[in-house]
């Protein structure tokens, strides 16, 4: 496993897990991030739902042994972590290999601390590059994303080979990844998987 | 996630993390939170009340003085309890649940009897002529109509605690509440619950950052509002509704919770976004209404002419 080293100290500020109304506010404050980590290792909304939700009602029953001074936002991800493996072992899905889960793991670390020391957001960042994005493009990923429509019915809509639609989104995606990784500062590098 | 693409599909890492995003952020927007995840969670923690034990069903009786001598304890602990609750400024430790009743007495004739009257009175033919003096300024706006409310013509019961009482005969309505909070505190007239306060209905669950409730005896209804909570989340079981407003407050007479500065309003069929803020929420049972204030009509100064 080749994790990249992540900052795990505490970003919580004032709030302390342990405290009914911190708990109530953590749940607030990350659940959205945590959502979107558990919904890139699922590619499932409903299971990557239950996932958040099933981790949060461990780490609220689990409270005791969280050490206050370590980053509540990492010791959360880990249990979606380990939920996420247990869910793969029951329904025997698609795995990711170990660069692939330290690359989305790293990007996640990224945005949760940003969004705690600078205010600034994941999604506050993707709408800034999703407004960068060429027109084509950026039509493809309304279709498919913001409209819910299929593969098939965007190339329909846009009268283009079903082909053409996935090779859009996956140039569009790369694109928004650059972009992202621009604005949180650093650009990573990884080995290739 | 779009729900074309399966688990399966051989989307690689690099992307699946933008894939994610953009999913979510389709479903969420840029601010928006999942309220309906955010209550379950909440449910089986922060507000998880303790399970009871099962255990002392299986146990052999009590002997009789060990029975006399917990019922002593118990009896000091809940007069403790009282006491403390009756002490301003006094928070609790552990967050105390009570039960609340509002029970609805009409003083005369039910509202709906005395309308009916009314309505087969003679018709007025001529308007007197006013005869005080006419202000010009511009009256105050009108504060939001609560539905059904006759201001007077009922009064307030409000009792604490489990009641197993039958109605009063000329009852109209009793409505029962549980409400859980951090702390409380007491005055003359109010009962004021504070931090993360969770008020359990028949039909709702309304979350508050605070809650008041008007103190236990026979008031009119005037002069007490009842339940009144800022900062709250309603959540509606059936059918299914999730609310969040500035402010409420539960009109005891018609069963209505009344919401004003909503802030969002979701139903099984979709979600509600844009209110004014002197705009009205009203729940009740399986109707909901959004009303807005009502609009204020001037005295025109200038003279009529044809």
């Amino acid at each position: 496993m080749h994790l990249l080293p992540i900052d795990d100290r505490s970003q919580n500020g004032d709030l302390d897990p342990r405290h009914p109304g911190d708990f109530t506010a953590l749940v607030e404050r990350h659940h959205r991030d945590l959502l979107v980590y558990a919904v890139a290792l699922t590619r499932n909304d409903a299971t990557a739902r239950d996932i958040v939700q099933e981790s949060f009602i461990i780490a609220y029953e689990k409270i005791d042994l969280f050490d206050v001074t370590r980053d509540f936002a990492t010791w959360m991800r880990g249990i979606v972590r380990n939920k996420w493996r247990e869910w793969l072992r029951k329904n025997k899905r698609y795995d990711l290999n170990d660069n692939e889960l330290a690359r989305i793991d790293a990007d996640m670390a990224l945005w949760q601390n940003r969004r705690v020391q600078e205010d600034n957001s994941l999604f506050d960042a993707l709408e800034q590059c999703l407004d960068r994005l060429p027109e084509n493009l950026r039509t493809v990923i309304d279709a498919f994303y913001y409209e819910g429509r299929s593969g098939d019915e965007v190339a329909e809509l846009l009268q283009v080979a079903p082909a053409a639609v996935r090779k859009r989104l996956q140039r569009a995606r790369t694109l928004l990844k650059q972009c992202l990784d621009t604005k949180s500062g650093r650009s990573l590098s990884f080995p290739e998987s | 996630m779009n729900p074309n693409f399966t688990p399966d599909d051989p989307l690689p890492g690099s992307e699946r993390f933008i894939d994610a995003a953009l999913s979510e952020h389709a479903r969420l927007g840029r601010d928006g939170r999942d309220a309906e995840m955010i209550h379950r969670i909440l449910l089986e923690t922060v507000h998880r009340r303790p399970a009871i034990s099962r255990e002392s069903e299986k146990r052999p009786l009590i002997q009789w003085h060990s029975w006399l001598a917990g019922s002593a304890a118990a009896a000091a602990l809940v007069a403790l309890g009282f006491v403390t609750l009756s002490m301003p400024g006094t928070g609790r430790q552990v967050r105390p649940s009570e039960e609340l009743h509002f029970t609805v007495r009409y003083l005369e004739t039910p509202p709906v009897a005395e309308k009916a009257a009314t309505s087969t009175a003679a018709p007025q033919v001529a308007a007197r002529p006013y005869p005080g003096p006419v202000s010009l300024e511009s009256p105050a706006l009108a504060t939001g109509s609560s539905p059904g409310i006759a201001p007077a013509n009922y009064e307030l019961i409000t009792t604490l605690g489990p009641s197993f009482e039958s109605l009063p005969a000329a009852a109209g309505r009793k409505e029962n509440f549980r409400i859980t909070a951090d702390t409380s505190l007491a005055s003359a007239e109010r009962r004021l619950y504070q931090g993360s306060v969770v008020v359990e209905h028949a039909l709702y669950r309304i979350e508050a950052t605070e809650v008041s409730v008007p103190v236990p005896g026979r008031t009119l209804a005037v002069d007490a509002p009842p339940l009144l909570a800022s900062n709250v989340m309603v959540i509606q079981e059936s059918p299914r509704r999730i609310a969040h407003a500035k402010s409420l407050h539960f009109d005891p007479l018609s069963g209505s919770v009344v919401l004003t500065g909503v802030e969002s309003f979701e139903t099984d069929g979709g979600k509600l976004g844009r209110f004014a803020p002197d705009d009205q929420l009203v729940l009740n049972g399986e109707r909901f209404s959004v009303e807005s204030a009502p609009a204020v009509k001037y005295a025109s100064p200038q003279e009529v002419t044809r």
